[in-house]
């Protein structure tokens, strides 16, 4: 076989250019951190890549939903312990003082004055706004408070009186306008996704797979009569207590008395409930904050360099550069030219 | 009887034949590394007396008439020449396939950086993270402006991406115009050194085979070699010297006649080749002219017309981004209704179908009648008018369900885009990944071929050396040998002066 100087200039050539570009591509990527950067360098990393962007990015804007979810629910628990503690003044010092005989006249109104004032604390409380929404008011966000008073002193629910609220089957409520069943504005619910795989229902989102953020005024303070048609509304219950204690009738106080105490048990579940989602939260947030280092560990590994090892083969491809270059000045000068007198 | 001087004549023709081989030993020395060149030899026979004379002959007398440079011939394998053009041919096809490719790629942001928040990938995570803050407070027009600047973004995204597609194409356009003028000058040059090479052959007297226009020879060798990888071609030599040479079976060179190519550009920045003679569209098999029309002509399965490629080229890629401006702009525009505050719900329009507000249209400085596109999409005028409190729905009531179904139809939930002739049902992000991972793998697998291609090429380049390549150690040693023999001529004509000199001036005196 000829070997001829055009075909070794022209191979030589070819191996320089790839220790070269062999080299500096080890540069580049230990520069860079990462061991590609194109697509087409490595299809199948790359799509992975990309599919664990989307991932971490669903996982931190559910992260930043729980933060705010658990301020507000740092605002709704602050609001319902502070109804707490006046319910329970009411209940255990105010009523009970007032039902002992001792008291006389003077006393009992002094006393009815003070529910009256603990009953516009409750009015205050149950009408808290967090940012642009009433914390109780469902989904009210207008400058209008949920919580209204009618002439008669009593307590309306976005302009409807709470004792004609009734719950449906499925949840929501209603009140009959007229013989029509009719929905109460402002008052739907709220969800945020903050990873229980958010999906909708319709137009509506799944309440199984978000997480609400909004309460409805009506669980909290109650709704409707009962079977004895007295209201279940906590405030308009109080209402007439403070009536019969200023009028003193003392055998309906003492029904309203049985009934306030009940309702106020009940009311006490509003701030274990939030308890069971404050925690929830907090699992939440752990479990998220653990899938987000996750996929930022794996976009590592799939997009960045070993260092250990790219500088070994840097080390390498050096190496074979230098060996290319002197084996180069070795052959390529020499012919049988140099050898002859 | 030997004829008294015919020593001289061996020695002459000796002395003169050496000067020649040492000539030519320059030559190929001084040419080692000019491009194209074929190494060249003296032809030699020795000179014979005439054997087949009815008379009779002095045979003995007449023998060792010395020797005969017959011409110079150069050495070349032309079965090597077809297989390295019909290799190169290949490689280049794929070559030129991977640089467009690679445009392309350079062209969308995410596939060129990964980790790019430039690109759709970010444009869709932005949205969505606005999407989600305005969740929270869906009716602040403070969280509606932020997801009024994160659409704005995505509108953006998508019309620089259109943009740059569109000036990859224009460069590529360019690009052929200039490789099919080249086409068309080599074609030319062919034709004119045919006929130069069929004149020196008529001159000749026919044709010698050992002694040819080496240099011409080698010319037109370097010029088909060229064309080889704009197209596959494919040469026939002729008894009279010249060779006719076919481009993608259409004859572009016969004779001393050539055709030529002309470019065509239409307003979707398609082209087609045709040969001028005819009007026919240039059929070819390989070659850097054929994947520049393959791949600016390329819709993948959307092909429309028969002007198209079904490679997947730029209008495909172009098409993907519409068909992904034309899905937001449905899903935005099906998103928020229409609040009717009398109904304290949607709108209703005439047929009971909910009313939805328009987000996205196509751009105003446009032809607003069509489809959107990447290159229009654009917020609506009546959301820019209105202002960013547009996309809130109820400005007294927290709705945050309509921009959850945005939310997740961008990430979650599965969305079906039509493009002409393709069907994608995913979300938008993983359209986005589909589409990259498809031009990346086009991008690996050229690259593949192009590698393959390639190292078979430079393989026939190396063997085709081996032939006709210089080597300096030969030509070295030929020269020494040369010298040598010239040297010993030399010596001869003195011997035979000398011997001579006996004869005539000594012979027949006595006593000198």
């Amino acid at each position: 076989m000829r070997v001829v100087d055009r075909s070794t200039a022209r191979n030589f050539m070819k191996y320089l250019n790839t220790a070269r570009s062999n080299y500096a591509e080890t540069n580049k990527r230990i520069a860079s951190g990462n061991r590609f950067e194109k697509i087409s360098e490595d299809v199948v990393a790359g799509t992975k890549v990309m599919r664990l962007r989307t991932n971490l990015c669903k996982a931190e804007t559910q992260l930043d939903n729980i933060k705010s979810a658990q301020e507000e629910l740092r605002a709704a628990e602050t609001a319902m312990t502070s109804i707490n503690d006046v319910l329970t003044s009411a209940y255990a010092e105010k009523i009970v003082a007032a039902l002992s005989e001792e008291k006389g006249e003077l006393g009992r109104i002094a006393i009815a004055d003070e529910l009256k004032s603990m009953l516009n604390q409750i009015l205050q409380y149950a009408n808290t706004k967090h940012s642009t929404r009433f914390i109780f008011g469902g989904s009210n966000s207008s400058y209008t408070a949920p919580f209204s008073l009618d002439s008669n002193g009593k307590l309306l629910y976005n302009g409807i009186d709470v004792d004609l609220i009734q719950q449906d089957s499925d949840g929501s409520y209603y009140y009959m306008n007229a013989g029509v069943k009719t929905k109460i504005n402002l008052d739907t619910d709220v969800f945020i996704d903050v990873g229980l795989g958010i999906k909708l229902k319709g137009s509506s989102i799944d309440p199984n797979t978000g997480f609400k953020v909004s309460f409805s005024g009506l669980e909290l303070l109650g709704f409707g009569k009962n079977d004895d048609g007295l209201s279940n509304n906590l405030y308009n219950v109080l209402s007439e207590i403070e009536y019969c204690i200023r009028n003193y009738d003392g055998e309906k106080l003492n029904k309203l008395q049985t009934h306030f105490r009940t309702l106020c048990d009940s009311y006490r579940t509003n701030l274990t409930n939030i308890g069971a989602k404050s925690n929830l939260l907090d699992t939440m947030e752990e479990r998220l904050k653990n899938s987000i280092d996750g996929y930022k560990t794996h976009i590592n590994t799939l997009m960045g360099i070993n260092d250990a090892e790219e500088v070994m083969n840097q080390s390498m491809n050096e190496y074979v550069l230098k060996a290319v270059i002197q084996m180069g000045s070795k052959i390529l000068p020499i012919t049988l030219m140099d050898f002859l007198r | 009887m030997r004829p008294t001087f015919l020593g001289f004549e061996a020695a002459k023709t000796a002395i003169f034949t050496n000067q020649k081989a040492l000539d030519i030993v320059g030559n190929n020395l001084a040419n080692v590394n000019t491009a194209g060149y074929t190494r060249q030899r003296v032809e030699r026979s020795s000179i014979a007396p005439i054997y087949s004379s009815k008379v009779a002959s002095n045979r003995v007398g007449m023998t060792g008439q010395g020797v005969k440079a017959l011409g110079v011939s150069q050495l070349r394998d032309s079965f090597l020449d077809k297989c390295f053009r019909d290799e190169y041919a290949k490689a280049s096809y794929h070559a030129q396939a991977t640089d467009i490719l690679t445009a392309i790629q350079s062209a969308i942001t995410d596939g060129n950086d990964l980790t790019s928040y430039s690109g759709i990938q970010g444009a869709i995570e932005n949205l969505v993270s606005s999407l989600n803050d305005f969740i929270n407070e869906p009716t602040l027009d403070s969280s509606a402006n932020i997801v009024m600047s994160a659409f704005k973004n995505i509108c953006q995204v998508l019309n620089e991406l259109d943009e740059k597609l569109t000036v990859v194409a224009e460069q590529q356009i360019d690009d052929l115009k200039t490789t099919v003028s080249r086409v068309n000058e080599i074609a030319a040059s062919i034709a004119h050194l045919n006929e130069t090479i069929a004149k020196d052959a008529a001159a000749l007297g026919g044709t010698n085979e050992h002694f040819k226009p080496n240099e011409l020879l080698d010319e037109r060798n370097l010029l088909l070699d060229e064309l080889a990888g704009y197209g596959d071609i494919k040469v026939t030599q002729l008894s009279d010297g010249t060779v006719s040479v076919e481009f993608g079976g259409h004859r572009i060179v016969s004779g001393n006649k050539s055709d030529s190519l002309a470019v065509h550009v239409t307003d979707e920045k398609l082209v087609s080749v045709y040969w001028r003679s005819t009007g026919d569209k240039v059929q070819l098999n390989g070659g850097s002219v054929w994947a520049d029309i393959n791949f600016i002509n390329g819709r993948g399965s959307n092909v429309q017309s028969g002007d198209e490629s079904t490679v997947q080229g730029i209008p495909y890629y172009r098409d993907r981004l519409d068909s992904l401006a034309n899905a937001l702009a449905t899903l935005a525009n099906s998103a928020i209704p229409e609040y009717d505050p009398a109904t304290d719900s949607p709108k209703l329009d005439a047929n009971g179908k909910i009313v939805y507000k328009t987000l996205l249209a196509p751009s105003q400085y446009s032809d607003t009648s069509g489809r959107i596109t990447a290159g229009n999409i654009s917020l609506s005028v009546e959301w820019t008018q209105t202002g960013p409190g547009y996309f809130i729905y109820n400005r007294n009531e927290a709705v945050e369900d309509y921009a959850q179904k945005l939310a997740s139809a961008l990430v979650d939930t599965r969305f079906t885009f039509q493009s002409y002739g393709e069907t994608f049902t995913g979300t938008f992000a993983e359209f986005n990944v589909e589409l990259l991972g498809r031009l990346g793998a086009d991008i690996t697998y050229h690259k593949g071929r192009h590698e393959a291609t390639a190292s078979v090429a430079d393989d026939f380049l190396d063997r085709r050396d081996e032939i006709s390549g210089v080597s300096q150690d030969e030509e070295t040693a030929d020269m020494i040998m040369y010298q040598k023999s010239y040297e010993a001529a030399a010596r001869l004509m003195t011997v035979l002066d000398e011997m001579l000199d006996i004869l005539i001036n000594r012979m027949g005196r006595v006593g000198l």
